[in-house]
């Protein structure tokens, strides 16, 4: 494993060698429909390998996924399903349950016919749409019913002393993402350790980076995109996820990200779960819910993603935002145009929706790149 | 075979075109209350929780109900009908249109009535969904969410409240939050998608929360007496509707032409929503209704539906495509719309006890049917679908539905197993594909009549 974790920095993680290694240790693998509100730490605790589903293919896998659960369902949601029908992410033959929610159609519509088509226990979680008292109370139990549900599918008692290990440990790995900021990081290198953040176990990918940046040999060697002449772009919206070539393009078309306000991105880092507090699964509840799915949540979800993300261009001097919608987004298609005029008004915005197709990379180039050249003669 | 309709149908049918009159004419009707009393506040609402409204003694509305229908004349001709009752009351309208249906203009009335309500509700909805785009909501949306944003920004501001219900789809979390800038009091429920005694108390903690803000709107306390008034009423209702798909519809003898009967049907279905804006009134006009359709199979004057197959249309409650309907009437079947009964929301209320969490568990049980799992809103399909002796079902897709369209797949395989045919039908806008579904309904008639 160590070989794997220290994989040079401007190299493919080998994700599939990684999951190969992780499947000779015996241990169950747990899929999660890829989104940033269920408690990673509890499903850890219980010793099992979780495996993300955030690896998306060609437009064909959408397509394919597209004829199970409708096309219009999100590009990402129908790509992860034709993923797995079509076999290719050898990993994913490896899963044996997955974890379901109410997060998104695509999770709990995408993973009710992953569960039924192959025949795999379907382990619920019910997320709350508002952040109201009652709200956090019902998530709170919520938590302690999918502890016991992932005791039962997993046949493996969930250990409370285990849950404060990873709790504490995940609070590590977000305190040593944040630092990446600091480095000066930026660009599809940022992308790839966030990328990598959401698949590896925390202390691997605390391992990793500290090989890659923070140890001493790795200090003296500077991030490899840390060019400060170009503008400083924001990418926000939904994620980039793996495979998807989109974050290689933006550097090629001319655009830096210095700050990727997404799940699979800054916003991994940015809450923490308190280790106090005596209840571990009220603590997970307060993190997840108050927290880090603050912009899922009603009412007056876009106010509070404008104020995060006007905070954000201030703190992080961005001269220009990307919004990235993929396309048939649950939470990003409604308000793209609303965030674009309200933010507008302070620091210039690109409106991109897209799929997984490559037919429209043309048309993509063109605007980012004219995005950037106005982005400069503002900036 | 192609069975015309009869136009005659609306003859000694006062209380059918009373129902559609006060759907129709929710713009006058409110205004009428506003003006009687200037102090009553009017909730908008989307699904028939209106119990809840009615109990603090405010007016529910469909929003859609308020819009001018202005297709073919229909909002002069609802205005006529309107003077005229007030005036003579309804059986003057009655005999008017006995006599009337024996002179060309009179045909003309009955012909609008029995066609053009219909039509009317259908070029509003094109007209609403065009506004939705133009004011930026996303154009790939499903056509329901497009609809509603469009009501919203029409004749929104007559509405003092929002009561926004969801299940299964979190899209339409986000389409109900995008209101917020323009509706007042924007208020959204969270259903829990569970059960049980975690999942009651929050429910009860949220629709609390939403009482309190009705108080302060409206300056009446809520009592649980007033909302078992409500529900004892609507629990009559429910088992009159009950009576009406699974008796009245199933007959060999129906009260009207298959057209018609489907018309009505969905004016039923449609008017559960908000009442008609008037609880009491609905009551009388429901059940005198259901006698009134008794009445026409006894005493012979029906039509002679037994060799009419049975379709069940569904899912109809985020749009119904009137083209369909008149196709397959067409075609020789009666269409059922029985989307109420598939979600569960027929079901009675407890009205003893704990009034208000006896109202919560009915809202939880309909999210086991209208819930997140597929499976079980597939076989609640089937299972109606068998309860109602359908000879087949129409499921009606909505292009960018993402949460009730992937049922499909699930209900297709079990309906196979059932025996049941399945056809599907899909649309953006109302009115697209009509050639196509044309095609793929009378494909679906052939098999059936084999």
């Amino acid at each position: 494993m160590e070989s794997i974790i220290s994989t040079p920095k401007d190299e493919p993680f080998p994700y599939k060698a990684y999951f190969l290694e992780k499947k000779e240790d015996g241990k169950k693998f747990v899929g999660l429909f890829a989104h940033e509100m269920v408690p990673v730490e509890l499903i850890r605790a219980s010793g099992v390998h979780v495996v993300p589903l955030v690896f998306v293919g060609p437009e064909e896998y959408s397509s394919t996924g597209g004829s199970f659960i409708t096309h219009s369902a999100c590009s990402f949601a129908r790509n992860i399903v034709g993923g797995f029908i079509h076999g290719d992410i050898s990993f994913y033959k490896y899963i044996e349950s997955i974890i379901r929610t109410n997060y998104c159609n695509g999770d709990f519509i995408g993973m009710e016919y992953l569960c039924r088509e192959y025949n795999m226990p379907c382990i619920d979680l019910s997320i709350p749409m508002k952040t109201q008292g009652y709200s956090l109370a019902f998530f709170h139990e919520q938590l302690k019913r999918f502890k016991q549900k992932l005791e039962d599918v997993l046949a493996a008692p969930i250990d409370e002393a285990e849950i404060r290990r990873q709790i504490s440990i995940h609070n590590n790995l977000r305190q040593v993402l944040r630092r990446l900021l600091d480095l000066g990081i930026r660009g599809a290198e940022l992308l790839h350790r966030y990328q990598e953040a959401a698949v590896l176990e925390p202390a691997e990918m605390i391992a990793r980076l500290d090989c890659l940046y923070f140890q001493e040999a790795a200090q003296h060697s500077p991030p490899s995109s840390s060019s400060s002449s170009n503008p400083r772009i924001m990418l926000s919206g939904d994620p980039i996820f793996i495979n998807d070539f989109f974050g290689d393009w933006l550097e090629e078309f001319g655009a830096t990200i210095v700050y990727y306000d997404t799940w699979i991105g800054g916003r991994m880092a940015e809450f923490s779960i308190d280790e106090v507090d005596p209840d571990v699964y009220h603590a997970l509840a307060k993190g997840y819910l108050m927290e880090q799915g603050l912009e899922r949540s009603v009412p007056a979800a876009m106010e509070k993603r404008i104020k995060r993300v006007s905070s954000k261009v201030g703190t992080q001097k961005i001269d220009g935002i990307i919004n990235h919608t993929l396309k048939f987004c649950d939470f990003q298609a409604i308000g793209r145009t609303e965030f674009k005029d309200r933010l507008g008004q302070h620091v210039p915005v690109l409106d991109i929706e897209r799929d997984y197709a490559q037919s429209n990379l043309g048309n993509i180039k063109t605007r980012v790149e004219a995005f950037i050249e106005l982005v400069k003669g503002g900036a | 075979m192609f069975v015309s309709p009869k136009r005659y149908d609306l003859i000694n049918s006062v209380e059918t075109i009373k129902l559609a009159h006060a759907f129709f004419s929710g713009r006058e009707l409110v205004n009428m209350y506003k003006q009687k009393n200037p102090g009553k506040k009017v909730v908008s609402v989307t699904l028939p929780y209106s119990e809840i409204i009615v109990a603090m003694d405010a007016i529910p509305l469909n929003l859609l109900r308020y819009e001018e229908f202005t297709y073919k004349n229909t909002h002069a001709l609802l205005r006529n009908m309107t003077n005229l009752t007030k005036t003579f009351g309804w059986t003057a309208m009655d005999n008017l249109m006995k006599v009337a249906y024996f002179t060309r203009a009179g045909a003309d009335i009955v012909d609008i009535i029995v066609e053009n309500l219909i039509g009317a509700l259908t070029e509003r909805n094109a007209y609403v969904t065009k506004q939705a785009e133009q004011h930026g909501f996303p154009v790939d949306s499903c056509f329901g969410s497009r609809m509603l944003y469009g009501i919203n920004l029409t004749v929104g501001k007559i509405a003092d409240a929002c009561f926004d219900v969801v299940y299964r789809c979190p899209f339409f979390y986000k389409y109900y939050d995008s209101l917020t800038p323009f509706m007042k009091n924007n208020y959204i429920l969270d259903v829990p998608v569970d059960n049980g005694d975690t999942a009651e108390k929050t429910l009860e903690s949220d629709l609390m929360e939403f009482i309190s803000m009705m108080e302060k709107l409206t300056g009446n306390r809520f009592s649980e007496e007033r909302l078992a008034e409500a529900l004892n009423i609507t629990n009559e209702l429910k088992a009159l509707y009950k009576e009406i798909l699974f008796v009245i519809a199933k007959n060999n003898v129906i009260p009207y032409n298959p057209l018609t009967f489907s018309n009505v049907q969905a004016v039923m279905m449609y008017s559960f929503i908000d009442f008609n804006s008037n609880l009491k009134a609905y009551k009388t006009n429901l059940k005198n209704l259901y006698a009134e359709m008794l009445k026409k199979v006894e005493s012979g004057n029906g039509f002679d539906a037994s060799k009419t197959p049975k379709v069940l249309y569904t899912p109809m409650f985020t749009g119904l495509e009137e083209e369909n309907v008149k196709i397959l009437s067409r075609l020789g079947a009666r269409v059922i719309l029985a989307d109420w009964e598939i979600f569960g929301y027929l079901e009675p209320v407890n009205t003893s006890n704990n009034v208000l969490r006896n109202f919560v568990r009915h809202m939880l049980k309909m999210g086991q049917f209208l819930g997140p799992n597929s499976e079980t809103l597939a076989s609640t399909m089937i299972r109606v679908a068998k309860d109602l002796n359908a000879d087949g079902v129409l499921f009606q897709s909505s292009f960018a539905c993402k949460n009730i369209a992937p049922v499909l797949k699930i209900f297709k395989e079990k309906a196979r197993l059932s025996g049941i045919p399945v056809v599907e039908t899909s649309f953006n806008n109302m009115g697209e594909n009509i050639e196509q579904n044309k095609t793929r309904l009378e494909a679906f008639m052939e098999m059936i009549k084999e």
